[in-house]
C-alpha cells in the first residue's frame, strides 16, 4: 500500500512514469542492436536460400526465414538502420532547416516575412502525406527523392513554430532591451531568441518522429519511398503481405517491430511535451 | 458571415490557378521526360519519327503558356487528356475513383463519430477512471499503429481465420466495414484528445460555476454546458477532416485493393502517369477548398459568435 | 427569524501532495435579514473558497470541512446533494466577479434566465419571459426585449452583471452572495452596481455578503465588515467602527492606511505578500508583514477577543495574556 502511495505521489512530482522507463530501454536496446547490426546478423539478410524458406522460429533463425530463405531477423535489423537513421536524418535536417527559416523570418519582419508565412500557410493547408506524395510524383519514386520530399514538406511545420515563438520572444522585454542598448542583430538572434526556440523545437521533434518513421514506412509499402533492395520496414511489410493467409510470422515480424518503435517514440515526445507545458 | 463565404468561394479560383499552374510547370521542367514515359508505356523504340509523332499528340511541340492554356480550356470541361499508361481518359479513369473514395470517406466518417463520441465521452466523464485509462490505451495504440499494419492484421483474423468478412475488393457493403474502420482511427484518435482536453477545460470554466451557483442540476450541466461547448471545435474540424480522409485513402485503399484515387494515384506515380497525377491535383485542390469553406458553414451553424461576427 | 445566515467555527483544510493546508481557520459570522456584511481580505486569502463552502461547493475529495452553517435557522445539510442544490439560485444567489465569461458564450441571455428557472421551477416559457422583463427593466436596462435574444458576447461587461444581478434576484433570494462585483467593471458602472445592490437590500431586505477586495466598495455598501487574512477573520466591526481610530487589528489599520488619498503625496502600502499556506508555522500569521510585532505574536493562538459587542479581535496586542 505504502509503495502504491509513493509511486502515484512520484507520478505527480512530474518524475518518470514507468511507461516512459521501459519505452527508453526498449529503444535504446533497439537503436544499438541495429547499429551494431553486422556483428550480431549472423546471416547477409540479403542471402537467398530456397532449402531454407519459410523456417519457423528457432536458435538458427529467430524470427525465421521468408519466401527465399533470408533471416527475417537479420533482415529486420538492417531494416530499422535504415527506417531510423532515415527517419532522424531527415526530421532533424527539417528541423534545423525549419528553426533557421522560421527565426529568420520572425526577425527580418516585412514583406520577407508575409510572403514566408503565406507559403507556409498555403502548403499547410495539405495534410503532410498528400505534399510528400505530390513532390515524389514530379521527382519520381526513388530512396533520394523520399528524403528530400519529406524535407519539403516537414520543415515548414518547425518553420511556422519557431516563427511564432520568435516572433513572441521578440517582444518579450530583455530582448527588446537589448535592442535598445544596441546589441548586434546576430548576437539579439543567436543569444536571445534562438534558445527559446530551439528548446521548444526539441519537443515538437521528439512528437513528430514516431510519425516520419510511420510515414516513412508508408510510402516504402507503397513502392514510393526506399527502393528494394535496400531493406526497410515499410519494404519488408510490402514484400510479406501476400504471405499473410500462408506464412503470418514473415508478415508479423517487421510489422510488430516498426509499431513498437513508433509506439516508444511517441510515448517519450509525449512525455517530454507534457514536461515542456508544465514548466510554461 | 454570407460575405465571408462568397468571397472564399470566389477566392477558390485563383488558388487552383495557382495550384495548376505549379505543378504544369514542375511536369514540364522535371527532368523525366513525359515522351520517354509515353513510349514505353507503349512499348514503342525511341527513334526521331516516333517522338516527334508523340510530341504531336500529346501537344508538347506548341510553346509552354500555349500549351497550359490549352489544358485549362479543357480542365474546365473535365477534360485532362489521355492517360499515357491506358487507352482510357484521365476523367474516366478518375471519375469512378473519386465516387469509391468518397463512399469510403463518408463510411468512414460512420466510425468517426460515432466512435469518438463513444470513446470521448466515456473518457471524459470521469477522468481517471477505468474507462478513461482504457480509451488512453487506445489512443497510444491508434497513433502507432500503421494503418497497412493494421489492415493485414485485420484481414488475417476476419477475412482468413474467422471468414466472416471479404478480404478486398468493393463488391458489397460488408467490403467496406475493414478499410473504412482503418481509415478512421487516427482521426478518431485526434477527436478524443480534442473532446478530452476540452471536457476538461470546460469543466474549470466560469460559467460552468456560474451555472452551479445557479442550481442547475450537474447532469444538466455536463449535457449542455460541457459537452456542446467541447464539442464545438470537433465539428468545427469535421469538415476539414473529410478532405483529409479523401486524401488520406492511400494506404487503406492499397492494402484493400479499393478501386479508389489512393491507388489509381499511387500506380500513376509509379508509371509517370502526368496527365493523371495533374488532374489528381487539380481534383485534391478543389475538395480541400470545398471542405474548408464547408467547416466554416458548420461552425457559423452551431457557433453563434462565427455567425454573429465577433471573430471570424 | 432575525438571523438569516449563521456561520459558526468554520474550518476548510485542502489535501494536497498528501499534505493538509488550513485555509479557513475558525470562521463565524451572522447576517440578519437585510443586512449586507462585507468580508474584505487580499486574493488568496480565502474568501471565494469561503463562500463556496457555505454553498457546499467544495470537492469532497480534496477538502474537509467542519462547523456549522444555519440558513434561516435550518442548519445546511450537506450531505443532500439535491436540497443543496434547491437552495442554490434560489434562496441564496451569487454574482461572480468576471461577467463577460461566467455567461456560456452559446447560449443567449433568455436561455440563462430559462435554465435558472427550470432548476427550481416549472414555469412556461411566457412566464419565465415576464418575470425576465420584469427584473431587467427593475435593473435599468434598456431594451429588454432586445436584450433576451442577445448573445452574452454582445452585452457589454456591466450590461452582463447587472444582467447576472437580474438572474440572481429571479426567486427573490433570501441571501445574495456577491464575489467582487465590482472588480471587473469600470468606475462608472462599479458606482451603478453598488447602488443597484443597495437598492434591492432596502427595497426587498435581501441580505448580502459582498466579498471582496476594494475596501472601498465594501466600506460603501456593507453594515458590518470582516477583515480576512490567511484564512483567520483577524477583525469584525461595524462599518461605521471602520476608521484608523477606531479600528484595532494591525492588519486593519494597514488596508485602511492604503487606501488611496489625495491629502497625501504617496500611497502608503503594507509590506511585503500574503503568507501562503504552505509557509505557515504556527502563531500570528501576519507576523511578519506587522508594523507592531512582538516576539510572542509568534507563540498566539490566535483566539478570538470581543472588545466591544460586535466588534471582534484576534490579536496578541489585545488578547494576549
Amino acid at each position: 500500500m505504502r509503495l502504491i502511495k509513493n509511486k502515484i505521489k512520484r507520478k505527480k512530482d512530474g518524475r518518470m512514469p514507468v511507461s516512459v522507463k521501459i519505452s527508453i530501454i526498449v529503444l535504446a536496446v533497439i537503436i544499438t542492436a541495429s547499429l551494431i547490426s553486422p556483428l550480431i546478423a549472423r546471416h547477409d539478410p540479403t542471402k537467398v536460400d530456397l532449402l531454407n524458406k519459410f523456417q519457423p522460429c528457432c536458435g538458427e533463425y529467430w524470427f525465421g526465414t521468408d519466401d527465399y530463405g533470408r533471416c527475417t531477423f537479420c533482415k529486420v535489423l538492417y531494416a530499422i538502420r535504415t527506417s531510423l537513421g532515415i527517419a532522424l536524418l531527415t526530421e532533424g535536417l527539417s528541423v534545423v532547416i525549419g528553426t533557421l527559416i522560421g527565426i529568420f523570418s520572425a526577425y527580418i519582419g516585412g514583406k520577407v516575412d508575409y510572403v514566408i508565412n503565406l507559403i507556409c500557410e498555403a502548403l499547410l493547408s495539405f495534410p503532410s502525406l498528400i505534399l510528400t506524395m505530390v513532390i515524389v510524383a514530379f521527382l519520381g519514386a526513388s530512396t533520394q527523392n523520399i528524403i528530400i520530399a519529406m524535407l519539403m514538406s516537414n520543415w515548414i511545420w518547425y518553420a511556422r513554430i519557431a516563427r511564432g515563438m520568435a516572433l513572441s520572444l521578440k517582444e518579450r522585454k530583455y530582448v527588446q532591451a537589448a535592442e535598445i542598448s544596441g546589441g548586434k542583430a546576430h548576437t539579439i538572434v543567436f543569444r536571445h531568441i534562438t534558445p527559446g526556440v530551439v528548446t521548444q523545437m526539441i519537443a515538437q521533434f521528439t512528437l513528430a518522429i514516431g510519425n516520419t518513421i510511420l510515414g516513412l514506412a508508408g510510402f516504402s509499402f507503397l513502392g514510393i519511398g526506399v527502393q528494394r533492395p535496400i531493406p526497410e520496414l515499410g519494404v519488408m511489410i510490402s514484400d510479406a503481405c501476400g504471405l499473410i493467409s500462408t506464412n503470418f510470422m514473415v508478415f508479423f515480424w517487421p510489422s510488430i517491430v516498426l509499431f513498437i518503435i513508433v509506439l516508444g517514440f511517441n510515448i517519450i515526445g509525449d512525455y517530454i511535451n507534457s514536461f515542456f507545458q508544465k514548466t510554461e | 458571415m454570407k460575405k465571408y463565404i462568397i468571397k472564399q468561394l470566389i477566392m477558390i479560383i485563383p488558388t487552383l490557378l495557382i495550384v495548376t499552374l505549379i505543378s504544369f510547370l514542375l511536369i514540364r521542367l522535371l527532368p523525366s521526360d513525359a515522351v520517354d514515359t509515353f513510349l514505353t508505356a507503349h512499348h514503342l523504340k525511341r527513334t526521331d519519327d516516333n517522338i516527334a509523332l508523340v510530341k504531336n499528340q500529346l501537344g508538347l511541340d506548341k510553346p509552354l503558356p500555349l500549351q497550359y492554356l490549352i489544358w485549362l480550356k479543357n480542365a474546365l470541361v473535365f477534360d485532362f487528356g489521355k492517360s499515357y499508361t491506358s487507352t482510357q481518359t484521365v476523367s474516366e479513369m478518375i471519375g469512378p475513383a473519386f465516387i469509391s473514395t468518397l463512399q469510403l470517406a463518408l463510411f468512414s466518417m460512420i466510425w468517426i463519430v460515432g466512435l469518438t463520441l463513444l470513446l470521448g465521452l466515456l473518457s471524459a466523464k470521469k477522468p481517471g477512471s477505468a474507462g478513461d485509462h482504457f480509451v488512453r490505451f487506445f489512443s497510444m495504440f491508434g497513433t502507432a499503429v500503421p494503418s497497412f499494419v493494421l489492415g493485414y492484421f485485420l484481414i488475417r483474423i476476419f477475412a482468413v481465420q474467422l471468414k466472416i468478412l471479404p478480404v478486398s475488393g468493393k463488391s458489397s457493403l460488408l467490403n467496406f466495414l475493414m478499410p473504412s474502420f482503418c481509415l478512421a482511427l487516427l482521426h478518431v484518435v485526434y477527436f478524443i484528445k480534442m473532446i478530452r482536453n476540452g471536457m476538461i477545460e470546460q469543466r474549470q470554466s466560469p460559467y460552468v460555476l456560474y451555472a452551479k451557483v445557479r442550481g442547475v442540476p450537474e447532469k444538466r450541466i455536463f449535457n449542455t454546458h460541457v459537452l456542446k461547448n467541447s464539442l464545438l471545435p470537433v465539428v468545427n474540424t469535421l469538415g476539414i477532416s473529410i478532405g483529409r480522409l479523401i486524401a488520406g485513402t492511400v494506404i487503406v485503399e492499397n492494402v484493400f485493393a479499393w478501386p479508389g484515387l489512393g491507388r489509381l494515384i499511387t500506380r500513376a506515380i509509379l508509371s509517370r502517369d502526368y496527365p493523371v497525377i495533374q488532374g489528381y491535383i487539380l481534383l485534391i485542390a478543389l475538395v480541400f477548398c470545398l471542405t474548408n469553406i464547408l467547416s466554416d458553414i458548420f461552425s457559423a451553424i452551431i457557433d453563434p459568435r462565427i455567425r454573429l461576427g465577433e471573430k471570424k | 427569524m432575525d438571523i438569516i445566515l449563521d456561520v459558526s467555527d468554520l474550518n476548510l483544510k485542502v489535501h494536497y501532495d498528501d499534505k493538509e493546508f488550513n485555509i479557513i481557520t475558525d470562521a463565524s459570522i451572522s447576517l440578519k435579514k437585510g443586512e449586507v456584511a462585507g468580508i474584505i481580505g487580499e486574493s488568496g486569502c480565502g474568501k471565494s473558497v469561503f463562500w463556496k463552502s457555505i454553498l457546499g461547493m467544495l470537492d469532497e475529495s480534496k477538502w474537509t470541512i467542519e462547523g456549522r452553517v444555519s440558513f434561516d435557522g435550518n442548519e445546511i445539510n450537506y450531505t443532500d446533494e439535491s436540497a443543496l442544490r434547491s437552495i442554490r439560485g434560489k434562496d441564496i444567489s451569487v454574482i461572480l466577479q468576471d461577467p463577460m465569461s461566467s455567461f456560456d458564450p452559446i447560449f443567449t441571455i433568455e436561455d440563462h434566465f430559462r435554465e435558472t428557472a427550470a432548476a427550481h421551477a416549472i414555469m412556461s416559457k411566457d412566464e419565465v419571459r415576464k418575470r425576465a422583463l420584469e427584473l431587467l427593466t427593475r435593473l435599468y436596462i434598456d431594451e429588454p426585449e432586445n436584450v433576451l435574444s442577445m448573445y452574452p458576447f454582445q452585452c457589454s461587461g456591466g450590461m452582463l452583471q447587472r444582467i447576472m444581478i437580474a438572474i440572481a434576484m429571479m426567486f427573490n433570494p433570501r441571501l445574495l452572495i456577491a464575489d467582487e462585483p465590482t472588480t471587473s467593471v469600470d468606475m462608472t458602472i462599479q458606482q451603478e452596481i453598488l447602488s443597484m445592490l443597495k437598492e434591492l437590500n432596502t427595497d426587498s431586505k435581501t441580505g448580502i455578503l459582498f466579498v471582496s477586495h476594494d475596501l472601498k466598495a465594501v466600506e460603501s455598501i456593507a453594515h458590518n465588515i470582516y477583515v480576512m487574512y490567511a484564512g483567520y477573520i483577524v477583525e469584525s466591526l461595524p462599518a461605521s467602527m471602520l476608521s484608523k481610530e477606531g479600528a484595532l487589528h494591525p492588519y486593519t489599520i494597514g488596508l485602511l492606511g492604503s487606501r488611496p488619498d489625495f491629502t497625501k503625496n504617496r500611497l502608503v502600502t503594507i509590506e511585503g505578500s500574503p503568507i501562503r499556506p504552505d509557509e505557515r508555522k504556527g502563531g500570528c500569521p501576519f507576523f511578519k508583514r506587522c508594523e507592531r510585532k512582538n516576539p510572542d505574536c509568534q507563540n498566539y493562538d490566535m483566539h478570538l477577543t470581543e472588545v466591544l459587542p460586535g466588534h471582534t479581535v484576534r490579536c496578541f496586542l489585545y488578547g494576549g495574556r
